[in-house]
């Protein structure tokens, strides 16, 4: 009667682990639409400023004459990189360091730092990036 | 023992619930510690009972493995056990995470790319955890909920109870609150340089910093629960192994953590304990930060009326709310009090607030913890250091070389490495007062005396009003309208700032402005027309200024951040640190402009604060090292220069014909020509008195003892030329005696061989006293100054038809030491070899150069300089030699 397929505890089990996969199933989906539906950010940035190195939470712009706009998550980790010494962009949390094209220097990060794509209001000069 | 902590920190969590904002974590943090005492004592106890619950769970497994017991409990228990000590962490880390200071944002970022990195399911796992990046929302849930649900049912699985002891609660209740009393949960700002995470954290943290590639970690965790999990079960070998396994990464672990916690400093970079900053970098659990009681009728509205900084309250501004005088960048509206002066923002406690607080922000000891934080010009701050202005490299060289402690003057050194030898006692006592580390100890504008002071040697301004009522506040210190007037820390640098180091030795403040130190006292000036008194009763009097001071510029329109800051390089001397050159402005035909290159990060933003948006400007660059000259542009093929602080516009002079064209000339520096005059000093005596009340100026502290200094007599008058050599070229510069000297050795150590040391060095010189028309040609060619021989009658005499004679007649008597002239740097004629001057590389000129001169100087001894012969002698002066008529006598056979 232990083993059976028709006892209580069996019928209980089964019906548990399928309730257990359904609710793992919906929260998959919960997660995925939270995912789908993130907000993109916009980030403006006032290109009057002289030619400067600019950090802002998510980016980092290299105001040079051609603007190159860098992800500030470090590709070791995702810290916030928001320091610039000696010419270069550094990493608080483990030490990596990249030159202002991005490209890694010091480890541990090993891959460049993401190239973010931004436009150019021209009439305003409002700089507008997608993160 | 656990189980009261749990409940404890369970209890308090509920509580900490109410005051706690999710859409305003760090806000509702820093306003809970300011004016919630009773939610700031709840916060403590949370966090230290969660702590210590750790502490004790992970006591308990260790206690459990180490007795070898059999544990009696299923395969599946033992499995939610084991999960159960990785959502312990969670919750921990969740509760880590809440607070939302600079080390949660970055440990969130830190765990959300760890799990997003596990292939597959790592976005679903980050997701579940951590919800979106904008939002503490789902953080905040699993913390109270998900997390904390999951450790009670693992309790009551493993303790069948949820209820500890009455005794041992009331115990522990009792102690949370004592500690919850006196120590702090700690909360960061984004001004403090070094990111950790919580000490359970900063073990992986460490081996996160070796690896290339950090998802490796997770497997290393997971290592560790199936180790915890295949423990008690299996064989007994098995067991073994990964008991064995589990203690050898505890221990590991335990290092990692050790090292994590005290030695790693800022950018995870290795601090050794009593380094530098130590205490200020890694942070003591232990300090005592008492709870706060407040007074309810005041300090709430003062408190939620004071401004919002970097998203929290800062206690300093409920009290300190109505100060004015800072400039726009450093508005405590937008940056606050604690940015600068330390201290602690996050107690309405005026001791304690205040306790560690730097009253004097700015001086280098520690502007790396005012200035110089990672948020704000830590890159300058690093700079200074390695500036002249701060080693005083070439000062230390030069002294210890005439000492003859070096073997030249051009060595490398700061001054740190200052010891006890004749010549460091010797600067200690008379030179090292200015330099930039000498520490400002009072309050109060700068002024002529001024030396030092970091970061406000430059950048200090006091508006009358701060002025007055800082005096008034030292008059009586119940005058509180002090704390009304606050200096300003700006951009506005000024002459005056220069003044108080650079009026003295080559004095080019004072020469710039036209004045001549003398040796007459106050007492004896008897007409104060030409004259002005500095402070220190020190008595100059009017010579010439410069033409660029006469046009109103001031020192920092020519000279630029790299020079005056460091550009991260050590340099001997000021010339090499000097970047600025008269032919970047006066430059001839085509000028060095800016293109394609664009000016760096740090020229941008001066350009931008001073001027607004000069994007589009096509600045001109130096020549040496090609930096922006942010204060000028080209337009119309003319170079303009703005005074960065006048705002007036100058267009800016190519150089005459005279010195572009002439081929006679083109080595000589523009100030060779153009320096209207320099001071000059010879005859100085100097030794040690051990009698002599003196002055440590490096400690700062009065002594017995001091090297004493016998001045000669101070001149102005058009500088001595030389030859600086720098590989294949040379330059001719102009100098000024440098050191001629007698240092009575003996005097300060008898056991010293050499009881008198004799010097007769030269200087290179910047005068600072530029004059729009050149000198004369007699003034070089006819002149023994010039040439090197000293004050005397040079003659050019004719001895017969076909001879001609140069004679000296030297005005000072010649010295015992070396056979010369007092003041000569060269004898009439004579070649000088060896270490000549305060560099290696600058040397008097030599027999042939000296003939080549006078020669040109016979011929001015009959043709005027403005004559046509001797206009045409500057293009090619040997074709005008060979059609010299026979009543030219030269003076040397060719």
């Amino acid at each position: 009667m232990k083993n059976s397929k028709n006892s209580r505890r069996y019928f209980l089990k089964t019906v548990g682990a399928f309730a257990g996969a359904a609710y793992l199933g919906l929260w998959g989906i919960m997660t995925g639409t939270l995912q789908k539906n993130k907000r993109k950010k916009t980030v403006t940035i006032p290109m009057n400023d002289n030619r400067a190195v600019l950090f802002r939470e998510d980016c980092i712009v290299i105001n040079t004459e051609q603007p190159v706009v860098l992800s500030s998550y470090c590709t070791h980790l995702g810290c916030r990189i928001k320091t610039f010494e000696d010419g270069k962009l550094v990493c608080p949390c483990h030490g990596s360091m990249f030159d202002l094209k991005g490209n890694p220097l010091k480890g541990p990060a090993i891959k460049p730092l993401e190239k973010l794509e931004y436009s150019i209001n021209k009439e305003t000069n409002v700089m507008t990036i997608n993160i | 023992m656990s189980l009261a902590l749990f409940l404890i920190c369970l209890l308090s969590g509920i509580l900490l619930a109410i005051p706690y904002d999710v859409n305003d974590p760090y806000g509702s943090i820093s306003l809970l510690m300011l004016i919630n005492p009773a939610g700031s004592l709840f916060r403590n106890i949370h966090y230290w009972s969660a702590n210590l619950f750790l502490v004790f769970i992970l006591i308990h497994i260790w206690d459990h493995f180490s007795r070898n017991n059999k544990i009696n409990i299923s395969k599946a228990v033992w499995f939610r056990l084991s999960i159960g000590v990785l959502v312990i962490f969670l919750a921990m880390l969740t509760g880590f995470l809440l607070k939302a200071d600079a080390d949660s944002l970055q440990a969130r970022r830190i765990l959300d790319k760890l799990i997003n990195g596990i292939p597959l399911i790592g976005s679903f796992f980050s997701t579940s955890l951590f919800g979106t990046s904008d939002s503490l929302q789902v953080v905040y849930v699993h913390h109270i909920a998900t997390f904390t649900i999951f450790i009670v049912i693992i309790i009551l699985e493993h303790n069948k109870t949820f209820w500890p002891g009455l005794k041992e609660t009331i115990i522990v209740a009792l102690g949370l609150i004592l500690i919850g009393y006196f120590f702090r949960a700690p909360l960061h700002d984004s001004f403090y340089p070094v990111i950790k995470g919580p000490w359970y954290f900063v073990g992986l943290q460490e081996i996160l910093h070796w690896l290339t590639t950090p998802q490796l970690s997770i497997l290393l965790i997971l290592l560790f629960v199936l180790l915890i999990f295949f423990a008690p079960f299996g064989s007994s070998k098995s067991q073994f192994i990964a008991r064995r396994s589990l203690l050898v990464l505890s221990i590991a672990y335990l290092i990692l953590t050790i090292t994590g916690y005290f030695f790693r400093g800022p950018n995870w970079e290795w601090i050794w304990p009593g380094e530098k900053n130590y205490s200020y970098y890694v942070h003591n659990p232990l300090k005592i930060s008492k709870v706060v009681f407040i007074n309810p009728q005041t300090d709430i509205d003062k408190t939620l009326s004071s401004p919002d900084v970097f998203g929290r309250k800062e206690g300093c501004l409920a009290c300190h709310g109505q100060v004015n005088g800072f400039s726009a960048s450093h508005n405590p509206e937008t940056m606050g009090c604690f940015s600068c002066h330390g201290g602690d923002p996050y107690t309405l406690n005026k001791k304690d607030a205040h306790r560690k607080m730097i009253l004097i922000p700015g001086n280098l000891k520690d502007a790396d913890k005012s200035c110089g934080v990672t948020a704000c010009h830590a890159d300058i701050v690093n700079r200074v250091n390695t500036g002249l202005m701060t080693t005083l490299s070439g000062m230390i060289s030069v002294d210890r070389f005439v000492f003859d402690e070096q073997n030249d003057p051009d060595a490398l050194t700061t001054l740190h490495h200052l010891g006890n030898s004749a010549a460091d006692e010797h600067l200690k006592n008379l030179c090292v007062r200015c330099h930039l580390g000498n520490e400002k100890t009072a309050p109060g504008p700068v002024s002529e005396t001024s030396r030092g002071g970091g970061c406000l040697a430059c950048h200090l301004n006091y508006s009358d009003r701060a002025e007055n009522a800082l005096k008034s506040f030292l008059n009586n210190p119940d005058d509180t309208t002090y704390f009304s007037f606050h200096p300003s820390i700006d951009l506005n640098v000024t002459n005056d700032h220069c003044f108080g180091c650079h009026s003295r030795s080559g004095r080019i403040a004072t020469n710039y402005e036209g004045w001549h130190e003398t040796t007459l006292t106050v007492d004896e000036l008897k007409e104060n027309k030409n004259y002005r008194i500095v402070e220190g009763n020190r008595v100059f009097r009017f010579v010439k200024a410069d033409v660029h001071h006469r046009l109103g510029m001031e020192c920092i329109d020519c000279h630029n951040s790299y020079e005056l800051m460091g550009d991260g390089n050590f340099y001997a001397h000021k010339e090499e640190q000097v970047n600025i050159q008269c032919s970047d402005c006066h430059f001839d035909n085509q000028p060095r402009l800016l293109e394609p290159h664009q000016p760096d990060n740090e020229s941008a933003i001066i350009a931008s604060l001073r001027f607004g948006n000069t994007s589009g400007k096509k600045y001109l660059v130096t020549q040496k090292k090609n930096r922006p000259l942010i204060n000028t542009w080209y337009e119309h093929d003319t170079a303009f220069l703005i005074g960065k602080n006048s705002k007036k516009i100058f267009p800016m002079k190519q150089p005459a014909k005279a010195c572009t064209q002439d081929s006679a000339h083109k080595n000589l520096n523009c100030s060779s020509c153009h320096a209207g005059w320099a001071p000059s000093c010879i005859g100085c005596h100097t030794e040690y008195d051990r009698n002599e009340p003196g002055y440590n100026m490096l400690a700062n502290r009065e002594q017995t003892g001091s090297w004493v200094e016998y001045t000669g007599e101070y001149n102005a008058q058009l500088p001595a030329l030389g030859v600086r050599e720098e590989g294949d070229k040379k330059t001719i510069i102009p100098v000024i005696p440098g050191m001629i000297l007698t240092i009575d050795l003996q005097s300060f150590d008898k056991r010293s061989h050499d009881s008198l040391i004799f010097k007769r060095l030269f200087a290179p010189v910047a005068p600072h006293t530029t004059q729009s028309e050149g000198r004369s040609c007699k003034s070089c060619h006819n002149n023994p100054v010039a040439l090197g021989f000293g004050k005397g009658i040079l003659d050019y005499i004719i001895i017969h038809d076909t001879a001609g004679k140069w004679i000296f007649q030297p005005e000072y008597q010649d010295n015992i030491h070396d056979g010369l002239p007092e003041d000569s740097w060269t004898g009439f004629l004579e070649e000088r070899t060896g270490i000549t001057s305060t560099r290696t590389n600058v040397r008097p000129f030599s027999v042939e150069e000296q003939k080549k001169i006078l020669t040109v100087g016979a011929c001015l001894s009959c043709h005027d300089e403005d004559s046509k012969i001797m206009k045409e002698s500057l293009l090619d002066f040997n074709k005008v030699l060979s059609a010299k008529s026979k009543n030219c006598i030269l003076p040397f056979r060719r």
